[in-house]
């Protein structure tokens, strides 16, 4: 047996936090591959142990920059499970469209500063934007719609105020409604456009096998409802979750693994689309299927078009809901403290986030846990290297081996901050 | 030139408040040289392209970390990207990149850095920094 070879490589670029990529190749063969997470655990379970019930949703918001809607909307599904709160038609209708303009945001800013980079060989957006700057003017304006009914409907975009238990603290006018509803309408165009572009990027071509979970609502796209079901045919509802999936420590890393029935799976917004395309609004099926790029997908690259696809269906259904939105009497329903356990789920733009909470009946915080996509993903992410890397060539040069291990764990975006930082990759081989 | 836009940036959190504190003392001016747009910028990234669409002109206000004495001038081609323009981070140096490659920044554009590590915010520097650069512009 030979002996492995070792070569360093510094820092993994425009991947959120701080961890590293161990690689050890002998005899032609991956023989380790680990996602080390070294960024400290942030705690944030413990932290709101002890506290009242209504710190939740905004301890719970600080977690993520880019995700904090997700964080307040399952916390308060959680919440509103625990005091029998079933909140107005049209609270529940805002949420979703506000649950939308962070998918609109997110999504925009992954597609235009980390995967068509990388897709065009580029190294960042700057450089990109000198060869295609309309298409960056683009999704930066699609991007800042997002942002804007985010700071209009949650108060302002970075960690928003408005969420509450049984509805919103305030409420929009209708002529700020109207005056945004305008622009999603001439920008719906653009938003076709952005889909159809992402069809014709050269994506590597990589059908794997994985399950994949995902929320599915009776009705309609999901969001901020809806069963965990996977495409092996799970079906449960949200408290069940912990009866199907697992967390669990491993050795080098400070984010939690989590597995379905002891397998790692894809969350996001492809495992949504494999599970959900019958639940597209017609509009946005036509426009999709005019790329000919058809879903399910088993190519983890296709989660690109996949986001494409949400921030189109994203566009329809603000419209949709915004058009039709009459404000309600009161902007919450009235409830009372009472302690009990509740859970939620909804659709991050990363994919499932689950939520536990007990309360006493003081309403204070007795346990919690917080389940975020990233740490669902991390051992998804790990396999999908261990079959990508090989199919790339493990002979090739390590700058090329590093640059597509990087784009590989970049396709998923992962918030390590969420989870807990990123990368450094390290690679051992034999000579 | 049309009223240009003073942009001060952070958040309602510590150090990171010295450009809204900025925007505070900067309110307080009745005679500018020319007339200005005020206007507070919540952890913009990308979207400080946004703010500074549409004007001739724009003076940017920010914190410098790990820095102490009085609010200063910075020559925007000195400000050393971080190069961790991602989904999460876009901090002010890489997004004026962005914007120049994407020819979206002002004709006039100036920063000013207020050091964090500073006791107070010297009020007086800032304001005479400010009615300098509009003075030029104002021409």
């Amino acid at each position: 047996m030979t002996d492995p070879r070792r070569i360093q490589v510094p820092v993994l670029t425009r991947v959120e936090g701080e961890g590293a990529l161990d690689l050890r190749i002998r005899d032609g063969e991956i023989e380790k591959l680990q996602l080390r997470i070294f960024e400290p655990p942030r705690l944030f379970e413990k932290l709101l142990e002890g506290r009242p019930w209504s710190d939740v949703i905004d301890i719970v918001a600080r977690i993520c920059g880019i995700c904090p809607v997700a964080y307040q909307m399952t916390a308060a599904q959680a919440l509103e499970e625990i005091f029998g709160v079933t909140v107005e038609p049209a609270i529940a209708e805002l949420r979703r469209a506000m649950y939308f303009a962070e998918w609109i945001e997110s999504h925009a800013l992954h597609i235009h500063l980390l995967a068509a980079p990388d897709f065009l060989g580029f190294d960042s957006v700057t450089a990109m934007a000198e060869q295609y700057p309309d298409e960056v003017r683009r999704g930066l304006h699609l991007q800042g719609l997002g942002n804007r009914l985010l700071a209009l409907l949650g108060g302002r975009s970075v960690h928003p105020v408005s969420v509450c238990v049984g509805g919103f603290t305030r409420l929009p006018e209708r002529r700020e409604l109207n005056a945004l509803l305008e622009e999603y309408r001439e920008a719906l165009p653009l938003a076709e456009a952005l889909l159809a572009w992402t069809a014709t990027l050269k994506l590597p071509d990589m059908t794997q096998d994985f399950p994949a979970v995902a929320l599915r609502h009776p009705q309609v796209y999901p969001i901020e409802a809806g069963r965990i079901v996977s495409s092996e045919g799970l079906d449960i509802d949200a408290a069940a979750f912990p009866e199907h999936f697992r967390e669990a420590q491993v050795a080098y890393s400070n984010a939690l693994h989590c597995h379905l029935h002891d397998r790692p799976y894809l969350v996001g917004p492809l495992a949504r689309l494999n599970l959900n395309r019958d639940r597209l609004p017609p509009p946005v099926a036509a426009v999709l299927e005019r790329t000919g790029i058809t879903f399910p997908s088993a190519n983890p690259f296709h989660g690109i078009v996949a986001r494409a696809v949400e921030i189109l269906l994203a566009f329809h259904e603000v419209i949709r809901l915004l058009e039709n939105w009459r404000a309600p009497e009161r902007s919450r329903v009235p409830f009372t403290v009472r302690g009990g356990v509740g859970h939620g789920c909804t659709e991050a733009p990363r994919g499932i986030l689950w939520h536990r909470y007990a309360l006493d009946e003081a309403g204070m915080v007795r346990a919690a846990t917080i389940t975020p996509p990233t740490s669902q993903n991390q051992a998804r992410i790990e396999e999908d290297l261990r079959q990508a890397l090989p199919r790339f060539g493990l002979e090739r040069p390590d700058a090329e081996l590093r640059a597509f291990a990087e784009q590989v764990i970049r396709n998923y975006d992962p918030c390590i901050s969420c989870a807990t930082h990123f990368l450094r990759l390290q690679v051992e081989r034999a000579p | 030139m049309d009223k240009p836009r003073i942009l001060g940036i952070g958040s309602p959190f510590g150090a990171d408040r010295l450009g809204w504190q900025a925007i505070d003392v900067l309110e307080d001016v009745a005679d500018w040289p020319l007339p200005v747009e005020l206007m507070r910028l919540d952890r913009p990234g990308v979207n400080l392209l946004t703010a500074l669409e549409d004007v001739a002109g724009a003076i940017l206000i920010d914190a410098l970390a790990g820095e102490d004495g009085p609010p200063r001038c910075l020559d925007p081609q000195n400000l050393a990207p971080a190069g961790r323009l991602s989904s999460h981070a876009a901090g002010v140096a890489d997004v004026l990149r962005l914007g120049q490659a994407l020819e979206r920044l002002p004709p006039h554009l100036a920063i000013v850095g207020i050091p964090a590590e500073a006791k107070s915010l010297d009020g007086k520097r800032l304001i005479r920094i400010v009615r300098d650069q509009l003075q030029v512009w104002a021409g």
